[in-house]
């Protein structure tokens, strides 16, 4: 290795201007490619890691609900500057909420815009369509969307209850028709019943007829009883059953009767007998209508089983409805409050700040740009009233700024950066020679790097604007080391003995010195932040350019300088 | 160069004592490193003179923005289970977000949460039938903007007074994460956690991770670097000695200083490792060729840290220049950059030119006392091989 930077610094010290032309030929395709060289802005994405979940959400909700994508964002503020003037003072103003209206229509119509929301936008919702004309109907409208909320949630969560009660009704109604088998099966045992009445009587007028012995007389009352608790027993209608009943009592009063005037009761026998006879043709008729009437009497019941259903749903329906309206009571003592008022997001709590937001579709930085000055011609050229004032802001409308300050940036600081190291290596050297000589491998070395840059179609953003001057900063050291050396060698020695001690002696720790450089510029953008990967890249290709620079520009220009000293 | 000339004659006789004076620096001033705060909030690294930003900050302000918590719930597409929901209004689902968002508004420093479950009460309250929801979202004001286009997704808005203090976010987002954990989630549903608090945790964490990371490659890598061109580890480590204390000095002064640790400067020790390297190396090649010329410790060092040190000292001053031009850049990540390169670079030139050549001495005699004591030893065992 030293051997052949011996040799080279033997070539040096003969051909300088051999390597120079190669220099200046490099240095020329690095002006072409400076033409090319491109400045661009970062946006916030640029700016966090990927890769991330809390941040790829925050993407993701940007898309899917245009929140936080690509959207700008036009500021009305109110800024009355004199007391008693006509100025607006309350961003509610209709004065200010038709400017708002117009600008919202001419954003509409610039290329690339998804969609504009803004105040004027919620009143004419509210507003059957026009926006209000007054202030207190703004207000009006402001506040009125919360009730809107709040009743409409009320009708639909009573028909959520409601609608479980018409599901209870037909739940009745299955019951209800289980409940008519079961009436069918119990009039099919009233009429059984009503039979064996039937046939127990006319078993007493037969008996009655046949028989006028006393003993039998009682044995009649018992069945009298007995046929009583029967009747009692059936399914027969009250009314029925105090009818039979009735004619049951007459009878036993009868046969009471009977017994206590035995000797006159023989001529009423046969009356008796009449009357049994005609209890069994009533019975029987009784039969009979009993048994339509009862078969009425079921379907009464059957409808009132049916009601009942349908009333026990409709019923837990309104307890629905109740509960629904304990728990909307318990809200207003604030244990739970529902807000959900849209203007929130777009005027302030004050009152003197609104906003109009912009959703955009996905665009070039360019296209963007030309969105931004559209926008911003809108703003200007928008006949707004007094004591309005109006600005821009949001993604795109920050880009636009940082890119504008890329270049400005990069000269101020290069600028500065380029005069501190003069004086610096000016008094160093004690020279002005020698200071510029130095300075040499920094200017070639920043030529070079802004050449490829265009070359390569890398822009410069606004992280690297500062790069040009860290860059210098860095690669004058190796200007510095060679000058020095040189100078001290010249001293003892030959021009190009000088030169082929200093090089020999400085490039091995120059070029561990890059080395080290390039290593701390990778590493930086090994972990996950790597917002300033793209500068550290700039300057590993500017150290590079640098270093280069050094073994190349400098001892050439030394040896030229010392042959015309 | 008469300084550097008395300066190396005193570093020849006082070594020792400045190698101790040092140590003791080093502690107190690494003390400091406990002190770095983070620095999270990236729209603080944007200019903050420009009107767009100062406009950006006050919307910030009046609408929410910087303390808002979005809890992300969604469907996850690629769940092949069955009887999972298939729509974000799943009653299921629903009722999740009353009850975390009742949970989170327990929370003192919530002040508003808004999500689909605001509408109702409690989790009973939220109907069984999905058809029924979906109705009162359809019959609502608005009720829609809480779901994307697809009924895939909803979001949940917590907005907080979190103030500035990184522990506070912290704090406060661990607590959100409690909720989320606790509750129980149907199942194929995601529920993520972002916003700017929880970007500004996940932020600190990789800070942390990513200074030591990026500062430990460049090390290792450097050191063997360095070993491999020596051809000896102790003089690898000779040249990276005052690279490790400059390093230790600037992480301390940023603490001491207030200087946070941001996305700016989050890779200034991989930085400053790879510019630092450079001074140490001229400083040992240079004193290692007066040695090899056959001077001895004194000369060689009262030759080669004047001659190298003012090429070094005028380099490191350039860098310096170079790195504080940056303090007129726009961005202000790029000004915190510049200072705190300026600040490592000159702690770095600081420990070459004053320790350095210290430890390069020390190095040296430690050498050749072993090499006596091995001498020593040497003749000692010839003198009993003899004898016996």
């Amino acid at each position: 290795m030293k051997g052949i930077v011996e040799r080279y610094a033997r070539f040096v010290a003969r051909k300088p201007e051999t390597l120079l032309i190669a220099v200046a030929l490099f240095t020329v395709i690095s002006f072409i490619g400076m033409s090319f060289s491109k400045t661009e802005s970062i946006s916030y994405k640029d700016m966090v890691p990927k890769n991330v979940e809390e941040i790829d959400a925050i993407f993701y909700i940007g898309d899917e609900f245009g929140i936080s994508g690509e959207s700008a964002i036009v500021v009305a503020e109110i800024n009355a500057r004199y007391p008693n003037s006509n100025e607006v003072r309350d961003i509610r103003d209709p004065e200010v909420i038709k400017c708002l209206d117009v600008i919202e229509q001419k954003i509409r119509r610039i290329e690339g815009v998804l969609s504009v929301t803004g105040l004027p936008d919620w009143l004419r919702e509210l507003n059957s369509g026009h926006l209000p004309k007054t202030k207190s109907r703004v207000i009006e409208l402001m506040n009125k969307e919360i009730v809107i909320n709040q009743s409409s949630l009320d009708i639909s969560e009573t028909l959520a209850q409601f609608s479980k009660g018409l599901e209870e009704i037909e739940e009745g109604l299955e019951a209800q028709k289980q409940i008519a088998e079961g009436i069918t099966l119990g009039l099919n045992g009233s009429s059984f019943a009503l039979k064996q009445i039937k046939y127990a009587i006319s078993s007493i007028a037969a008996g009655i007829g046949n028989s006028n012995d006393l003993t039998e007389a009682t044995e009649i009352i018992s069945l009298i009883d007995s046929i009583e608790t029967l009747v009692q027993q059936s399914n027969a209608t009250l009314e029925e059953k105090t009818e039979i009943i009735g004619y049951l009592e007459g009878l036993k009063q009868g046969l009471d009767a009977m017994l206590a005037q035995a000797e006159e009761a023989r001529e009423g026998t046969k009356q008796l007998s009449l009357a049994l006879n005609e209890i069994t043709y009533s019975l029987e008729n009784i039969s009979s209508g009993l048994e339509a009437m009862e078969n009425a009497s079921l379907l009464l019941e059957n409808l009132s089983v049916n009601l009942k259903e349908g009333v026990s749903g409709i019923s837990s329906g309104l307890d629905g409805i109740a509960k629904y309206i304990k728990l909307n009571k318990g809200k207003e003592k604030g244990e739970k409050q529902v807000k959900i008022n849209q203007f929130r997001y777009y005027v302030s709590d004050d009152y003197t700040t609104t906003i109009i937001r912009i959703n955009l579709v996905e665009m070039s930085e360019e296209k963007r740009e030309e969105f931004v000055e559209e926008l911003e011609n809108i703003i200007r050229e928008t006949e707004k009233p007094a004591g309005l004032k109006l600005g821009i802001t949001g993604d795109p409308v920050i880009s636009k700024e940082l890119r504008k300050q890329v270049l400005p940036t990069m000269q101020k600081t290069s600028m500065l950066s380029l005069i501190g190291i003069f004086i610096i290596v000016c008094l160093l050297f004690l020279s002005l020679r020698y200071g510029i000589i130095s300075l040499l491998a920094i200017g070639f070395g920043v030529i070079w790097v802004y050449g490829t840059l265009g070359l390569l179609g890398i822009s410069i953003n606004p992280t690297m604007s500062g790069g040009m001057s860290m860059i210098m900063g860095i690669g004058i050291d190796f200007g510095i080391q060679v000058v020095n050396r040189f100078r001290q060698e010249r001293k003892k020695h030959n021009i190009e003995k000088a030169m082929e001690i200093t090089l020999s002696n400085v490039f091995i720790p120059m070029l561990i010195t890059t080395l080290a450089a390039l290593i701390g510029f990778r590493a930086m953008s090994l972990g996950q932040l790597t917002l300033l990967a793209d500068l550290g890249n700039m300057m590993s290709l500017g150290v590079l350019f640098c270093f280069i620079a050094a073994i190349t520009v400098i001892p050439s220009i030394l040896v030229i300088n010392e042959r015309f000293k | 160069m008469k300084f550097l000339t008395k300066l190396a004659w005193f570093q020849y006789k006082y070594s020792s004592l400045i190698f101790i004076v040092t140590m003791f620096l080093t502690i107190v001033v690494a003390l400091g490193i406990q002190n770095i705060h983070l620095q999270t909030d990236i729209s603080k690294e944007l200019p903050q003179d420009l009107d767009v930003i100062k406009l950006q900050n006050k919307i910030s302000d009046k609408f929410g923005g910087a303390d808002t918590v979005m809890i992300l719930i969604k469907l996850n597409k690629n769940c092949e289970l069955e009887n999972v929901p298939k729509d974000i209004r799943d009653p299921k689902i629903i009722r999740m977000l009353v009850e975390l968002e009742n949970e989170i508004k327990k929370e003192p420093s919530v002040s508003f949460v808004q999500s689909a479950g605001s509408f109702f009460a409690y989790p009973e309250s939220v109907p069984d039938n999905i058809e029924l929801i979906k109705q009162i979202f359809a019959k609502m004001q608005n009720g829609e903007m809480f779901f994307n286009k697809e009924y895939s997704a909803t979001l949940m808005m917590i907005y907080a007074d979190l103030g500035k203090s990184e522990e506070k976010i912290n704090r406060f987002v661990s607590k959100i994460k409690e909720y989320i954990e606790s509750i129980e989630k149907p199942a194929c549903v995601e529920v993520i956690i972002t916003g700017n608090p929880p970007i500004r945790v996940v932020l600190m964490e990789m800070l942390k991770h990513d200074m030591v990371f990026t500062m430990g490659v460049a090390a290792v890598i450097i050191l063997i670097l360095l070993i491999l061109i020596k051809r000896s580890f102790t003089r690898g480590v000779l040249v990276f000695t005052p690279l490790v204390f400059g390093l230790t000095w600037t992480l301390g002064l940023m603490g001491w200083f207030n200087i946070p640790l941001s996305v700016a400067t989050v890779g200034i020790g991989a930085m400053i490792l790879g510019l630092g390297t450079e001074y140490g190396i001229f400083l040992v090649e240079r004193y290692e060729e007066e040695r090899e010329k056959g001077k001895n410790q004194k000369d060689a060092l009262i030759t080669a840290l004047p001659s190298v040190g003012s090429g070094i000292i005028g380099s490191g001053t350039t860098t310096i220049v170079g790195f504080l031009a940056l303090l007129l850049a726009s961005m202000p990540m790029i000004q915190h950059l510049g200072e705190t390169l300026a600040l490592g670079i000159f702690c770095i030139l600081f420990a070459t030119i004053v320790i350095s050549p210290a430890l390069i001495l020390l190095e040296e005699r430690s050498i050749e006392k072993v090499e006596k004591l091995e001498l020593k030893f040497l003749k000692k065992g010839l003198k009993h091989e003899r004898n016996s």
